[in-house]
Protein backbone atom coordinates (compact mmCIF):
# COMPACT_ATOMS: atom_id res chain seq x y z
CA UNK A 1 0.00 0.00 0.00
CA UNK A 2 3.20 2.32 0.94
CA UNK A 3 4.65 1.51 -2.33
CA UNK A 4 1.39 2.06 -4.06
CA UNK A 5 0.87 5.45 -2.60
CA UNK A 6 4.24 6.95 -2.98
CA UNK A 7 3.94 5.71 -6.78
CA UNK A 8 0.33 7.18 -7.17
CA UNK A 9 2.05 10.68 -5.96
CA UNK A 10 5.18 10.45 -7.99
CA UNK A 11 2.86 9.98 -11.31
CA UNK A 12 0.28 12.09 -10.34
CA UNK A 13 2.11 15.39 -10.18
CA UNK A 14 0.90 16.81 -13.04
CA UNK A 15 -2.36 14.63 -14.45
CA UNK A 16 -3.42 14.90 -17.92
CA UNK A 17 -5.89 17.60 -18.74
CA UNK A 18 -7.70 17.11 -22.01
CA UNK A 19 -10.38 18.50 -21.90
CA UNK A 20 -13.85 16.12 -22.46
CA UNK A 21 -16.58 18.78 -21.25
CA UNK A 22 -16.97 21.97 -19.07
CA UNK A 23 -18.85 22.01 -15.87
CA UNK A 24 -22.47 23.71 -16.71
CA UNK A 25 -23.90 23.27 -13.18
CA UNK A 26 -23.60 24.20 -9.84
CA UNK A 27 -21.21 22.33 -7.87
CA UNK A 28 -18.64 24.06 -4.88
CA UNK A 29 -15.74 22.12 -3.97
CA UNK A 30 -16.10 20.05 -0.83
CA UNK A 31 -12.84 21.95 0.62
CA UNK A 32 -12.61 25.56 -0.22
CA UNK A 33 -16.39 25.99 -1.74
CA UNK A 34 -15.67 27.34 -4.28
CA UNK A 35 -18.38 27.46 -7.42
CA UNK A 36 -16.50 25.10 -10.10
CA UNK A 37 -19.09 26.10 -13.01
CA UNK A 38 -16.69 26.40 -15.80
CA UNK A 39 -14.41 24.23 -15.06
CA UNK A 40 -12.85 21.94 -17.53
CA UNK A 41 -13.60 18.12 -17.16
CA UNK A 42 -10.56 15.57 -17.92
CA UNK A 43 -10.06 12.14 -17.40
CA UNK A 44 -7.78 11.60 -14.77
CA UNK A 45 -4.86 9.17 -16.34
CA UNK A 46 -3.91 6.80 -13.58
CA UNK A 47 -7.74 5.76 -12.11
CA UNK A 48 -9.34 6.63 -15.14
CA UNK A 49 -11.84 9.19 -13.27
CA UNK A 50 -13.42 12.03 -14.66
CA UNK A 51 -13.10 14.75 -12.42
CA UNK A 52 -12.99 18.25 -12.11
CA UNK A 53 -10.07 20.36 -10.27
CA UNK A 54 -10.57 23.26 -7.74
CA UNK A 55 -8.71 26.21 -9.38
CA UNK A 56 -8.42 27.46 -5.62
CA UNK A 57 -7.26 25.14 -3.65
CA UNK A 58 -6.40 22.64 -6.15
CA UNK A 59 -8.80 19.51 -4.74
CA UNK A 60 -10.00 17.01 -6.72
CA UNK A 61 -13.75 16.29 -7.42
CA UNK A 62 -15.12 13.12 -9.18
CA UNK A 63 -17.97 13.86 -11.23
CA UNK A 64 -19.36 10.67 -11.60
CA UNK A 65 -21.91 9.88 -8.61
CA UNK A 66 -23.14 6.83 -7.46
CA UNK A 67 -25.93 5.76 -5.12
CA UNK A 68 -25.84 5.87 -1.64
CA UNK A 69 -24.73 3.62 0.66
CA UNK A 70 -27.48 3.39 3.03
CA UNK A 71 -31.32 4.57 3.42
CA UNK A 72 -31.30 7.09 6.51
CA UNK A 73 -29.85 9.60 4.88
CA UNK A 74 -33.00 10.05 2.52
CA UNK A 75 -34.98 9.52 6.19
CA UNK A 76 -33.02 12.18 7.72
CA UNK A 77 -33.52 14.73 4.73
CA UNK A 78 -37.25 13.98 5.25
CA UNK A 79 -37.13 14.60 8.60
CA UNK A 80 -35.24 17.78 8.55
CA UNK A 81 -37.13 19.42 5.49
CA UNK A 82 -40.35 18.80 7.37
CA UNK A 83 -39.10 21.29 10.85
CA UNK A 84 -37.62 23.13 7.84
CA UNK A 85 -41.25 23.11 6.97
CA UNK A 86 -42.73 23.04 10.59
CA UNK A 87 -40.34 26.26 11.53
CA UNK A 88 -41.56 28.18 8.30
CA UNK A 89 -45.14 27.71 9.00
CA UNK A 90 -44.20 29.32 12.92
CA UNK A 91 -42.62 32.16 11.29
CA UNK A 92 -45.50 32.54 8.77
CA UNK A 93 -47.90 32.85 11.30
CA UNK A 94 -45.42 35.21 13.69
CA UNK A 95 -45.40 37.34 10.98
CA UNK A 96 -48.77 37.83 10.27
CA UNK A 97 -49.05 38.46 14.02
CA UNK A 98 -46.25 41.14 14.37
CA UNK A 99 -48.09 43.40 11.90
CA UNK A 100 -50.93 42.38 13.48
CA UNK A 101 -49.83 43.41 17.05
CA UNK A 102 -48.48 46.70 15.82
CA UNK A 103 -51.40 47.67 13.64
CA UNK A 104 -53.78 47.11 16.74
CA UNK A 105 -51.67 49.16 18.75
CA UNK A 106 -51.41 51.79 15.73
CA UNK A 107 -55.48 51.64 16.11
CA UNK A 108 -55.48 51.65 19.62
CA UNK A 109 -53.73 54.84 19.46
CA UNK A 110 -55.52 56.38 16.59
CA UNK A 111 -59.06 57.04 19.17
CA UNK A 112 -56.97 58.81 21.13
CA UNK A 113 -57.26 62.59 21.85
CA UNK A 114 -58.74 64.46 18.20
CA UNK A 115 -60.84 66.68 16.60
CA UNK A 116 -63.89 63.94 16.78
CA UNK A 117 -63.42 63.14 20.21
CA UNK A 118 -63.65 66.45 21.91
CA UNK A 119 -66.26 67.22 19.82
CA UNK A 120 -68.14 64.20 21.13
CA UNK A 121 -67.37 64.98 24.45
CA UNK A 122 -68.63 68.56 24.52
CA UNK A 123 -71.29 67.08 22.75
CA UNK A 124 -71.75 64.64 26.19
CA UNK A 125 -71.01 67.35 28.53
CA UNK A 126 -73.75 68.95 26.66
CA UNK A 127 -76.25 66.70 27.22
CA UNK A 128 -75.37 66.26 30.58
CA UNK A 129 -76.24 69.53 31.80
CA UNK A 130 -79.66 68.94 29.98
CA UNK A 131 -80.02 65.91 32.00
CA UNK A 132 -78.71 67.97 35.07
CA UNK A 133 -81.03 71.02 34.75
CA UNK A 134 -83.93 68.73 33.77
CA UNK A 135 -83.34 66.75 37.06
CA UNK A 136 -83.41 69.92 39.25
CA UNK A 137 -86.29 71.53 37.47
CA UNK A 138 -88.34 67.64 38.15
CA UNK A 139 -86.57 65.99 40.61
CA UNK A 140 -88.75 63.19 41.26
CA UNK A 141 -87.79 62.38 37.87
CA UNK A 142 -85.82 59.33 37.57
CA UNK A 143 -81.97 59.96 35.70
CA UNK A 144 -81.90 58.32 32.48
CA UNK A 145 -80.05 55.45 33.50
CA UNK A 146 -81.36 52.08 33.87
CA UNK A 147 -80.60 51.06 37.89
CA UNK A 148 -81.31 47.72 39.57
CA UNK A 149 -83.59 49.50 41.59
CA UNK A 150 -87.09 47.68 42.07
CA UNK A 151 -90.13 50.10 40.99
CA UNK A 152 -91.61 52.49 42.98
CA UNK A 153 -88.52 52.86 45.32
CA UNK A 154 -86.33 56.18 45.49
CA UNK A 155 -84.42 56.93 42.35
CA UNK A 156 -81.24 58.19 43.77
CA UNK A 157 -77.85 57.33 41.97
CA UNK A 158 -75.84 54.77 43.68
CA UNK A 159 -72.54 55.13 43.49
CA UNK A 160 -70.44 51.97 42.65
CA UNK A 161 -68.03 51.54 45.64
CA UNK A 162 -71.38 51.53 48.06
CA UNK A 163 -72.29 48.39 46.34
CA UNK A 164 -69.63 46.73 48.25
CA UNK A 165 -70.79 49.00 51.44
CA UNK A 166 -71.54 47.55 54.50
CA UNK A 167 -75.16 49.16 54.16
CA UNK A 168 -76.44 47.34 51.71
CA UNK A 169 -77.42 47.78 47.80
CA UNK A 170 -79.21 50.48 46.83
CA UNK A 171 -78.91 51.73 50.39
CA UNK A 172 -77.18 54.62 50.39
CA UNK A 173 -76.02 55.70 53.85
CA UNK A 174 -73.19 58.17 53.98
CA UNK A 175 -72.40 58.09 57.73
CA UNK A 176 -69.24 56.33 58.48
CA UNK A 177 -68.77 54.36 54.94
CA UNK A 178 -67.06 57.08 53.16
CA UNK A 179 -64.38 59.13 54.30
CA UNK A 180 -65.75 62.18 52.78
CA UNK A 181 -68.16 64.06 50.87
CA UNK A 182 -66.27 65.45 48.20
CA UNK A 183 -65.25 61.47 46.90
CA UNK A 184 -69.03 61.06 47.07
CA UNK A 185 -69.59 63.62 44.88
CA UNK A 186 -66.90 62.71 42.34
CA UNK A 187 -68.28 58.91 42.35
CA UNK A 188 -71.77 60.50 41.89
CA UNK A 189 -70.05 62.44 38.91
CA UNK A 190 -68.90 59.25 37.65
CA UNK A 191 -71.61 57.39 38.21
CA UNK A 192 -73.42 60.15 35.68
CA UNK A 193 -70.88 59.43 33.00
CA UNK A 194 -71.38 55.78 33.49
CA UNK A 195 -72.15 53.01 30.73
CA UNK A 196 -75.55 53.16 30.92
CA UNK A 197 -75.70 56.72 30.93
CA UNK A 198 -73.47 57.17 27.55
CA UNK A 199 -74.84 54.29 25.66
CA UNK A 200 -77.97 55.78 26.03
CA UNK A 201 -76.33 59.18 24.82
CA UNK A 202 -74.78 56.87 21.38
CA UNK A 203 -77.74 55.44 20.44
CA UNK A 204 -78.94 58.79 19.15
CA UNK A 205 -75.65 60.21 18.07
CA UNK A 206 -74.44 60.68 14.14
CA UNK A 207 -70.31 59.93 14.55
CA UNK A 208 -70.18 61.18 11.39
CA UNK A 209 -72.06 64.20 12.47
CA UNK A 210 -68.32 64.53 14.97
CA UNK A 211 -66.07 63.40 12.23
CA UNK A 212 -67.91 66.53 10.29
CA UNK A 213 -67.43 69.15 13.01
CA UNK A 214 -64.13 68.17 14.05
CA UNK A 215 -62.71 68.89 10.63
CA UNK A 216 -63.02 66.05 8.38
CA UNK A 217 -61.58 62.72 8.83
CA UNK A 218 -58.08 64.43 8.89
CA UNK A 219 -58.74 65.13 12.72
CA UNK A 220 -60.68 61.95 13.35
CA UNK A 221 -57.41 59.87 14.05
CA UNK A 222 -54.82 60.89 16.97
CA UNK A 223 -51.81 62.21 15.37
CA UNK A 224 -49.44 60.34 17.67
CA UNK A 225 -50.70 56.94 15.92
CA UNK A 226 -48.49 58.08 13.12
CA UNK A 227 -45.28 57.71 14.59
CA UNK A 228 -46.27 53.94 14.95
CA UNK A 229 -45.92 54.06 11.25
CA UNK A 230 -42.19 53.70 11.31
CA UNK A 231 -41.85 50.55 12.97
CA UNK A 232 -44.69 48.88 11.07
CA UNK A 233 -42.57 50.05 7.90
CA UNK A 234 -39.41 48.88 9.81
CA UNK A 235 -40.87 45.64 11.22
CA UNK A 236 -43.29 44.69 7.82
CA UNK A 237 -39.81 45.24 5.22
CA UNK A 238 -37.57 43.04 7.81
CA UNK A 239 -39.98 40.44 8.11
CA UNK A 240 -40.65 40.86 3.97
CA UNK A 241 -36.71 40.51 3.50
CA UNK A 242 -36.68 37.64 5.10
CA UNK A 243 -39.45 35.69 3.46
CA UNK A 244 -37.91 37.09 0.12
CA UNK A 245 -34.55 34.89 1.12
CA UNK A 246 -36.75 31.62 2.69
CA UNK A 247 -38.85 31.22 -0.17
CA UNK A 248 -36.13 30.35 -2.41
CA UNK A 249 -38.12 29.05 -5.17
CA UNK A 250 -40.15 31.88 -5.73
CA UNK A 251 -40.14 35.00 -8.14
CA UNK A 252 -41.57 38.03 -9.16
CA UNK A 253 -45.72 36.93 -9.36
CA UNK A 254 -44.44 33.77 -7.29
CA UNK A 255 -44.65 36.00 -4.04
CA UNK A 256 -47.89 37.18 -4.43
CA UNK A 257 -49.69 34.23 -2.84
CA UNK A 258 -47.83 34.49 -0.21
CA UNK A 259 -48.42 38.27 0.52
CA UNK A 260 -51.72 37.51 0.38
CA UNK A 261 -51.51 34.54 2.76
CA UNK A 262 -49.66 36.67 5.19
CA UNK A 263 -51.87 39.44 5.13
CA UNK A 264 -54.86 37.29 5.48
CA UNK A 265 -53.41 35.82 8.54
CA UNK A 266 -53.19 38.95 9.89
CA UNK A 267 -56.36 40.26 8.66
CA UNK A 268 -58.03 37.06 10.19
CA UNK A 269 -55.98 38.00 13.94
CA UNK A 270 -57.50 41.41 13.44
CA UNK A 271 -61.17 40.24 13.60
CA UNK A 272 -60.72 39.46 17.10
CA UNK A 273 -60.20 43.38 18.40
CA UNK A 274 -62.35 44.39 15.22
CA UNK A 275 -65.34 42.78 16.53
CA UNK A 276 -64.68 44.06 20.18
CA UNK A 277 -64.52 47.27 19.19
CA UNK A 278 -67.56 47.18 16.61
CA UNK A 279 -69.97 45.50 18.95
CA UNK A 280 -69.39 46.49 22.31
CA UNK A 281 -71.64 49.19 23.15
CA UNK A 282 -70.04 52.29 24.01
CA UNK A 283 -69.79 53.36 27.78
CA UNK A 284 -67.70 56.29 28.15
CA UNK A 285 -65.91 58.87 25.14
CA UNK A 286 -63.08 56.67 24.54
CA UNK A 287 -64.96 53.74 24.34
CA UNK A 288 -66.85 55.39 21.63
CA UNK A 289 -63.77 56.83 19.80
CA UNK A 290 -62.65 53.32 19.93
CA UNK A 291 -65.86 51.85 18.58
CA UNK A 292 -65.92 54.24 16.08
CA UNK A 293 -62.18 55.12 14.98
CA UNK A 294 -60.46 51.86 15.88
CA UNK A 295 -62.03 49.19 13.56
CA UNK A 296 -61.29 51.43 10.59
CA UNK A 297 -57.60 52.89 11.66
CA UNK A 298 -57.01 48.71 12.30
CA UNK A 299 -58.17 48.01 8.29
CA UNK A 300 -56.31 50.66 7.36
CA UNK A 301 -52.94 49.99 9.44
CA UNK A 302 -53.61 46.55 7.62
CA UNK A 303 -53.19 47.66 4.64
CA UNK A 304 -50.45 50.24 4.84
CA UNK A 305 -48.24 46.97 6.23
CA UNK A 306 -48.84 45.30 3.04
CA UNK A 307 -46.24 47.26 1.19
CA UNK A 308 -43.56 47.30 3.56
CA UNK A 309 -44.00 43.84 3.88
CA UNK A 310 -44.05 43.69 -0.59
CA UNK A 311 -41.66 45.94 -0.57
CA UNK A 312 -39.28 43.84 1.50
CA UNK A 313 -40.27 40.43 -0.17
CA UNK A 314 -39.54 41.66 -3.86
CA UNK A 315 -36.37 43.71 -2.26
CA UNK A 316 -34.73 41.43 0.18
CA UNK A 317 -32.89 39.33 -1.83
CA UNK A 318 -31.37 42.03 -4.40
CA UNK A 319 -29.96 43.77 -0.98
CA UNK A 320 -29.00 40.49 0.82
CA UNK A 321 -27.18 39.54 -2.89
CA UNK A 322 -25.54 43.29 -2.70
CA UNK A 323 -24.61 43.26 1.26
CA UNK A 324 -22.55 39.47 0.81
CA UNK A 325 -20.91 41.21 -2.57
CA UNK A 326 -19.65 44.13 0.13
CA UNK A 327 -19.36 42.89 3.31
CA UNK A 328 -18.00 39.13 2.56
CA UNK A 329 -14.72 38.63 1.33
CA UNK A 330 -14.62 36.32 -1.78
CA UNK A 331 -13.71 33.08 -0.29
CA UNK A 332 -16.59 33.24 1.51
CA UNK A 333 -19.42 33.58 -1.25
CA UNK A 334 -19.18 30.42 -2.54
CA UNK A 335 -21.14 28.94 -0.08
CA UNK A 336 -24.33 31.45 -0.59
CA UNK A 337 -24.33 31.01 -4.74
CA UNK A 338 -27.69 30.12 -4.65
CA UNK A 339 -28.95 33.32 -3.91
CA UNK A 340 -27.67 33.88 -7.15
CA UNK A 341 -28.50 31.02 -9.05
CA UNK A 342 -32.39 31.22 -7.69
CA UNK A 343 -32.69 33.79 -9.90
CA UNK A 344 -31.05 32.72 -12.97
CA UNK A 345 -27.69 34.71 -11.92
CA UNK A 346 -24.34 33.99 -12.51
CA UNK A 347 -22.63 34.07 -8.73
CA UNK A 348 -20.11 36.55 -7.75
CA UNK A 349 -16.21 35.69 -8.49
CA UNK A 350 -15.06 33.85 -5.76
CA UNK A 351 -11.67 35.33 -6.41
CA UNK A 352 -10.27 38.48 -4.83
CA UNK B 1 -28.45 -3.64 3.87
CA UNK B 2 -26.81 -1.47 1.75
CA UNK B 3 -27.48 0.12 -1.56
CA UNK B 4 -25.35 -1.31 -4.99
CA UNK B 5 -22.62 0.10 -6.20
CA UNK B 6 -21.86 -1.47 -9.06
CA UNK B 7 -18.54 -1.34 -11.17
CA UNK B 8 -18.73 0.68 -14.39
CA UNK B 9 -16.39 -1.93 -15.91
CA UNK B 10 -17.59 -5.51 -15.28
CA UNK B 11 -20.71 -5.08 -13.46
CA UNK B 12 -19.90 -6.74 -9.46
CA UNK B 13 -21.22 -4.90 -7.05
CA UNK B 14 -18.93 -3.07 -4.94
CA UNK B 15 -21.38 -2.36 -1.94
CA UNK B 16 -19.42 -4.32 0.32
CA UNK B 17 -15.96 -3.35 -0.75
CA UNK B 18 -14.41 -0.93 1.95
CA UNK B 19 -13.48 2.42 -0.16
CA UNK B 20 -9.98 3.35 1.11
CA UNK B 21 -8.62 7.51 1.10
CA UNK B 22 -6.47 7.98 -1.76
CA UNK B 23 -3.29 10.09 -0.52
CA UNK B 24 -3.16 12.32 -3.43
CA UNK B 25 -6.26 13.18 -4.29
CA UNK B 26 -8.18 12.67 -0.87
CA UNK B 27 -10.74 10.86 -2.42
CA UNK B 28 -12.64 7.37 -1.19
CA UNK B 29 -11.29 5.03 -3.97
CA UNK B 30 -13.00 1.87 -4.29
CA UNK B 31 -11.19 -0.64 -6.38
CA UNK B 32 -12.92 -3.30 -7.98
CA UNK B 33 -11.47 -6.85 -7.15
CA UNK B 34 -12.55 -8.51 -10.32
CA UNK B 35 -11.27 -6.06 -13.23
CA UNK B 36 -9.23 -3.23 -10.57
CA UNK B 37 -11.34 -0.18 -12.38
CA UNK B 38 -11.43 2.28 -9.43
CA UNK B 39 -14.22 4.73 -8.70
CA UNK B 40 -15.22 6.93 -5.96
CA UNK B 41 -17.70 6.23 -3.60
CA UNK B 42 -19.74 9.36 -2.40
CA UNK B 43 -19.02 10.97 0.90
CA UNK B 44 -22.19 10.16 3.15
CA UNK B 45 -24.72 12.77 2.89
CA UNK B 46 -25.01 13.43 6.25
CA UNK B 47 -21.38 14.91 6.58
CA UNK B 48 -21.89 16.17 2.91
CA UNK B 49 -25.01 18.57 4.62
CA UNK B 50 -22.29 19.36 7.59
CA UNK B 51 -19.84 20.64 6.01
CA UNK B 52 -22.34 22.62 3.82
CA UNK B 53 -24.09 23.98 6.68
CA UNK B 54 -20.60 24.67 8.37
CA UNK B 55 -20.09 26.99 5.40
CA UNK B 56 -23.50 28.19 5.15
CA UNK B 57 -23.08 29.29 9.11
CA UNK B 58 -19.31 30.76 8.58
CA UNK B 59 -20.97 33.00 5.63
CA UNK B 60 -23.90 33.83 7.25
CA UNK B 61 -21.73 34.63 11.01
CA UNK B 62 -19.68 36.34 9.05
CA UNK B 63 -21.88 38.68 7.19
CA UNK B 64 -24.12 38.88 10.97
CA UNK B 65 -21.00 39.83 12.04
CA UNK B 66 -20.30 42.64 9.27
CA UNK B 67 -23.92 44.01 9.81
CA UNK B 68 -23.49 44.20 13.47
CA UNK B 69 -20.33 46.25 13.07
CA UNK B 70 -21.01 48.44 11.24
CA UNK B 71 -24.29 48.91 12.90
CA UNK B 72 -22.66 49.11 16.26
CA UNK B 73 -19.53 51.58 14.68
CA UNK B 74 -22.55 53.50 13.02
CA UNK B 75 -24.78 54.02 16.72
CA UNK B 76 -21.52 54.88 18.50
CA UNK B 77 -20.37 57.44 16.26
CA UNK B 78 -23.71 59.58 16.18
CA UNK B 79 -23.67 58.79 19.91
CA UNK B 80 -20.43 60.28 19.95
CA UNK B 81 -21.64 63.51 18.52
CA UNK B 82 -24.40 64.18 20.57
CA UNK B 83 -21.92 63.25 23.27
CA UNK B 84 -19.61 65.79 21.98
CA UNK B 85 -22.23 68.16 21.66
CA UNK B 86 -22.99 67.96 25.22
CA UNK B 87 -19.14 68.11 26.24
CA UNK B 88 -18.73 71.65 24.01
CA UNK B 89 -21.97 72.89 25.89
CA UNK B 90 -20.20 71.68 29.09
CA UNK B 91 -16.81 73.62 28.29
CA UNK B 92 -18.77 76.75 27.57
CA UNK B 93 -19.86 76.88 30.74
CA UNK B 94 -17.71 75.31 33.24
CA UNK B 95 -14.27 75.14 31.17
CA UNK B 96 -12.35 72.61 30.38
CA UNK B 97 -11.52 70.11 32.28
CA UNK B 98 -9.88 66.82 32.10
CA UNK B 99 -13.10 64.11 32.13
CA UNK B 100 -13.87 66.35 28.87
CA UNK B 101 -10.88 66.22 27.45
CA UNK B 102 -10.38 62.33 27.34
CA UNK B 103 -14.22 62.22 26.36
CA UNK B 104 -13.13 64.23 23.04
CA UNK B 105 -10.16 62.30 22.17
CA UNK B 106 -11.94 59.25 22.62
CA UNK B 107 -15.06 60.52 20.29
CA UNK B 108 -12.96 62.74 17.71
CA UNK B 109 -9.89 60.43 17.75
CA UNK B 110 -10.65 56.73 19.61
CA UNK B 111 -13.74 55.74 17.57
CA UNK B 112 -12.89 56.63 14.10
CA UNK B 113 -9.32 55.13 14.13
CA UNK B 114 -11.18 52.32 15.54
CA UNK B 115 -13.76 52.40 13.14
CA UNK B 116 -10.90 52.38 10.38
CA UNK B 117 -8.91 49.47 11.51
CA UNK B 118 -12.17 47.70 11.14
CA UNK B 119 -13.03 49.19 7.53
CA UNK B 120 -9.09 48.16 6.61
CA UNK B 121 -9.45 44.84 8.17
CA UNK B 122 -12.82 43.47 7.07
CA UNK B 123 -12.75 45.21 3.98
CA UNK B 124 -9.86 43.98 1.92
CA UNK B 125 -11.49 42.50 -1.32
CA UNK B 126 -12.31 46.41 -1.74
CA UNK B 127 -10.43 49.30 -2.25
CA UNK B 128 -9.38 51.40 0.34
CA UNK B 129 -11.65 54.32 -1.12
CA UNK B 130 -14.56 52.05 -1.91
CA UNK B 131 -14.84 51.20 1.34
CA UNK B 132 -14.31 54.58 2.84
CA UNK B 133 -16.66 56.27 0.50
CA UNK B 134 -18.89 53.57 1.57
CA UNK B 135 -18.78 53.92 4.98
CA UNK B 136 -19.11 57.79 4.86
CA UNK B 137 -22.25 57.26 2.13
CA UNK B 138 -23.45 55.06 5.04
CA UNK B 139 -23.29 57.27 7.51
CA UNK B 140 -24.92 60.67 5.60
CA UNK B 141 -27.42 58.18 4.81
CA UNK B 142 -28.53 57.13 7.97
CA UNK B 143 -27.89 60.87 9.17
CA UNK B 144 -30.49 61.80 6.79
CA UNK B 145 -32.85 59.05 8.13
CA UNK B 146 -32.09 60.36 11.32
CA UNK B 147 -33.81 63.69 10.14
CA UNK B 148 -36.36 62.49 8.64
CA UNK B 149 -37.25 60.57 11.56
CA UNK B 150 -36.77 63.44 13.75
CA UNK B 151 -38.93 65.71 11.70
CA UNK B 152 -41.74 62.63 11.16
CA UNK B 153 -42.04 62.17 14.86
CA UNK B 154 -42.09 66.14 15.62
CA UNK B 155 -45.08 66.74 12.70
CA UNK B 156 -47.11 63.39 14.19
CA UNK B 157 -46.97 64.76 17.61
CA UNK B 158 -46.43 68.10 17.43
CA UNK B 159 -50.12 68.61 16.86
CA UNK B 160 -49.58 72.49 14.97
CA UNK B 161 -50.96 73.28 12.20
CA UNK B 162 -50.57 71.03 8.94
CA UNK B 163 -48.77 73.41 7.35
CA UNK B 164 -46.59 75.01 10.50
CA UNK B 165 -45.72 71.32 11.40
CA UNK B 166 -44.42 70.53 8.04
CA UNK B 167 -42.02 73.68 8.01
CA UNK B 168 -40.82 73.20 11.65
CA UNK B 169 -40.65 69.50 10.70
CA UNK B 170 -38.39 70.04 7.64
CA UNK B 171 -36.36 72.68 9.36
CA UNK B 172 -35.96 70.14 12.02
CA UNK B 173 -35.08 67.48 9.97
CA UNK B 174 -32.47 70.11 8.09
CA UNK B 175 -31.06 71.27 11.47
CA UNK B 176 -30.14 67.25 12.19
CA UNK B 177 -28.41 67.02 8.94
CA UNK B 178 -26.31 70.57 9.27
CA UNK B 179 -25.36 69.69 13.36
CA UNK B 180 -24.16 66.16 12.24
CA UNK B 181 -22.64 67.04 9.07
CA UNK B 182 -19.36 69.19 9.65
CA UNK B 183 -18.59 66.40 12.84
CA UNK B 184 -19.11 63.86 10.59
CA UNK B 185 -16.61 65.20 8.07
CA UNK B 186 -13.81 65.44 10.98
CA UNK B 187 -14.64 61.89 11.95
CA UNK B 188 -14.29 60.53 8.73
CA UNK B 189 -11.10 62.20 7.65
CA UNK B 190 -9.79 60.65 11.19
CA UNK B 191 -11.03 57.32 10.07
CA UNK B 192 -9.25 57.50 7.01
CA UNK B 193 -6.62 57.23 9.32
CA UNK B 194 -7.09 54.14 10.44
CA UNK B 195 -7.41 52.61 7.49
CA UNK B 196 -3.78 52.05 6.93
CA UNK B 197 -3.51 50.13 10.37
CA UNK B 198 -5.99 47.32 9.62
CA UNK B 199 -4.84 45.86 6.23
CA UNK B 200 -1.49 44.69 8.32
CA UNK B 201 -4.22 42.74 10.69
CA UNK B 202 -6.04 41.20 7.49
CA UNK B 203 -2.90 40.28 6.40
CA UNK B 204 -1.70 38.48 9.30
CA UNK B 205 -4.86 36.70 9.75
CA UNK B 206 -4.75 35.29 6.48
CA UNK B 207 -1.41 34.00 7.02
CA UNK B 208 -2.34 32.11 10.20
CA UNK B 209 -5.27 30.66 8.27
CA UNK B 210 -3.26 29.40 5.76
CA UNK B 211 -0.48 27.98 8.06
CA UNK B 212 -3.46 26.15 9.69
CA UNK B 213 -4.81 24.98 6.15
CA UNK B 214 -0.77 23.85 5.29
CA UNK B 215 -1.00 21.93 8.99
CA UNK B 216 -3.71 20.48 8.19
CA UNK B 217 -3.47 18.83 4.83
CA UNK B 218 0.40 17.76 6.28
CA UNK B 219 -1.20 15.93 9.04
CA UNK B 220 -4.04 14.10 6.50
CA UNK B 221 -0.26 13.66 4.21
CA UNK B 222 0.72 11.90 7.39
CA UNK B 223 -2.04 9.83 8.02
CA UNK B 224 -2.01 8.53 4.39
CA UNK B 225 1.08 7.82 4.88
CA UNK B 226 1.13 5.33 7.42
Amino acid sequence: MNQTTSDTRQTHKAPDQRQLGVLIGDRLCTKCSYNLVGQLIFREEHYQLLVVRCPECGATAPTQEYPQLGRWANRWAALVAGLWLLVLMVLFVGTAAALFGISVGLADTASGPSGFRTEMELAFEAWEREQNAAAQVTPTNPPPVQTSQAPGTTAIPTPPSALNSPSGVGNVTFTGVLPTTRQIQTQVATYRRSRAAFAQWWLGQDPHEFVARGGGWKNTFDRDALALLIPLTIVGFILGSFWGVALMARRRLGFLPWIIAIMGVAFAFACIPFFAWTLEAPYSTSAAARHFISPRALVLALMYAAAPLTVGIYLGRPLLRRLVVIMLPPRLRGSLANLWLTDGLQPPSTRG
Amino acid sequence: MAIAHVCNECGLDLARTRPVREPHYGLLLVTCPRCSRHCVRRRHPFVVWWRTLLRVDASITALGLQIVAAGGFAALTFVSIATLAAVFADMLTDGTSRAALFVLILCIVGLPIATGVWLGAAFTHLRWWQAWLGWAGFLYGLAVVIAGIASAVFMATAGLAPNGGWVAGTTIGGVTILTLAPVLVVMLIVTLCGMPLGRPLAKLNGFARRVRWRMRRKRRRLECAK
